[in-house]
């Protein structure tokens, strides 16, 4: 028991020693280049023990009720984590701080927590863990500036969500007599007046954490007011995360035809709201969050399948979005150099700096889903299953939308392969070493994505 | 009605009282009071189906809303003094410089 529960829970193990040495090294006023190597050793390793996990099929319930490791749980830590080790190369050199980096691994420690619980009470811990760290992450080296601003609004909408979750999760509670995941799906599986109630509460908290459609408000805002970094881990990470929460409770399930209708509707909304805002959007990270708000829409829209394909093709759509994301954010601060927001010194940037611009387009190009990309494999996972489940019209509409998205995507690459206007001069930003290898491992995973589909299969 | 019924009923409308709250209320400091108010009807509710089934999970689950509570209040208070730093006012509407 007590070998299980080391074994099956080392890479949380590893991100909580990583956490206390972090702390450590900064009492004693270490160098800056230390935490930066420890921080992706340990998480390197943590990938490491996951995938050697993954290969033996490792499976184990460590608290019974409550934490289970099982293939998903395998999986979607492995997804988490993954996507840490490509953010934390990519802004090694440029926010490596031991704040950033210990509020970064309790993040990902809280996202990796959703993915195992089994029960109500470690997925809540998980999700707090998830969003705490982020709002610090977000004001965290600006002072008092916009960002506070930004981050205030997504505590204030993150702390309503989980207060909704908890509400549902309470009405769950009253009807099932315990907090355990699976127990509640099958009650939900079920129906009843009193638990459906429940499920639609939990969901609009989820959807309020993910930023679907009606409850994107703060999405917005909290992208564009903080930091390059910190908005792609926002885009990525979190809102991988949370529907892959919601995932680890409705995953299996096949939901009743209202809740199935409302869902549609929604996500097909979302789709559209999405992909119409940005084109009018000037600030790369503003219009980021647009199209954050659009794929939130493929990934719920996922969850109407009831041919049981949910699982592996949001598992597949999150990591390529993520990937995506994080590769699309750091080549665009590595052409911009700093934190400037606006598009026009993308004009002509392929000609100054083509490694950069290559992968900026490929990656933009891959978030609307143009073929052979893996955007546009993890899209016809979705839309595929969805079809078979017999909604046709609704994934009709969420296909026909997702090429509005085209427009605003191939403005960048337009903005790209402009001739050069000026005579440019050597733009290098320094150090950038380090993060032009993080690229390039999202690039490499995005490749692999591509090559072999049935990954999570 | 019963009193477990009555206990519901009451934590559904505290529940909503406080997001009304959240909804209405320009002042940051009462915002977070709202929150709060959300989450101790959470609270109530979770107890009284806890004595209602006779079980200890519900009862397990109001100890963690708490510690996240005054964690997200603590962070909520940092970003406050932040934001007042900047504007001086606890208006909401005084920090409305991004638009959605």
């Amino acid at each position: 028991m007590a070998a299980d529960l080391f074994y099956a829970l080392l890479p949380e193990h590893i991100l909580l020693a990583l956490i206390l040495v972090l702390m450590t090294l900064e009492i004693l006023g270490a160098d800056r280049k230390l935490a930066n190597c420890v921080f992706t050793i340990s998480v390197a390793v943590g990938c490491c023990v996951l995938l050697v996990q993954l290969g033996q099929g490792h499976t184990a319930t460590v608290v019974p009720g409550e934490i289970i490791v099982d293939r998903f749980a395998l999986l979607a830590r492995l997804t988490i984590l993954g996507c840490g080790l490509v953010l934390g190369l990519c802004s090694l050199t440029t926010s490596g701080t031991f704040k950033f980096w210990m509020l970064l691994s309790s993040s990902l420690l809280g996202g990796m927590l959703i993915m195992e619980s089994a029960g109500f009470i470690s997925m809540f811990i998980g999700i707090e863990m998830l969003s705490l760290p982020a709002f610090a992450l977000m004001v965290h080296g600006c002072g008092a500036s916009s960002a506070s601003e930004g981050a205030f609004k997504y505590l204030l909408m993150s702390s309503v969500a989980s207060a909704l979750i908890l509400f549902g999760l309470s009405l769950g509670y009253g009807a099932t007599g315990n907090l355990s995941v699976a127990d509640f799906a099958a009650a939900l599986q079920a129906g009843g007046a009193h638990i459906t109630t429940a499920g639609i509460i939990i969901l609009s908290g989820f959807f309020l954490k993910a930023a679907v459609f009606p409850f994107h408000g703060w999405a917005p805002d909290a992208y564009s007011s903080a930091r390059l970094p910190v908005t792609a881990f926002l885009a990525s990470i979190i809102k991988g995360a949370v529907v892959l929460g919601l995932v680890r409770i409705l995953g299996t399930l096949t939901l009743n035809s209202e809740t199935v209708a409302v869902v549609a509707v929604l996500s097909v909304l979302s789709i559209f709201y999405g992909n119409i805002t940005a084109i009018r959007q000037v600030a790369f990270k503003r219009m980021l969050a647009y199209s954050s708000i659009a794929h939130a829409g493929y990934m719920v829209f996922a969850l109407t399948d009831n041919t049981g394909g949910t699982v592996e093709a949001l598992l597949y759509y999150v990591a390529v979005y993520a990937v995506t994301t994080i590769v699309a954010c750091t080549s665009f601060s590595l052409l911009v150099n700093g934190e400037k927001d606006d598009l026009e010194p993308l004009d002509g940037a392929f000609h100054s700096r083509p490694l950069p611009a290559t992968l900026l387009a490929l990656s933009v190009l891959s978030l609307a889903g143009i073929p052979p990309l893996p955007g546009f494999l993890a899209k016809f996972f979705i839309f595929k299953s969805v079809i078979a489940s017999g909604y046709l019209v609704p994934a009709l509409l969420a296909f026909s939308g997702s090429y509005i998205g085209v427009v605003f995507y191939l403005r960048i690459v337009f903005r790209l392969f402009k001739p050069a206007p000026l005579p440019l001069s050597a733009q290098t930003s320094p150090r950038s070493g380090w993060t032009l290898g993080g690229v390039l491992l999202g690039a490499m995973l995005l490749t692999l994505f591509t090559l072999v589909p049935g990954v999570f299969h | 009605m019963d009193r477990y019924q009555f206990l519901i009923a009451l934590s559904g409308l505290i529940f909503s009282m406080g997001l009304l709250g959240v909804v209405i209320r320009r002042n940051l400091l009462v915002v977070m009071m709202c929150l709060e108010i959300m989450l101790n009807a959470v609270v109530l509710s979770f107890v009284t189906f806890a004595v209602r089934s006779q079980t200890l999970h519900g009862v397990a689950m109001t100890f963690f809303i708490y510690v996240a509570a005054s964690c997200e209040i603590a962070l909520a208070m940092a970003i406050v003094v932040l934001l007042v730093k900047r504007r001086g006012t606890l208006d909401l509407s005084a920090h409305q410089e991004l638009k959605g």
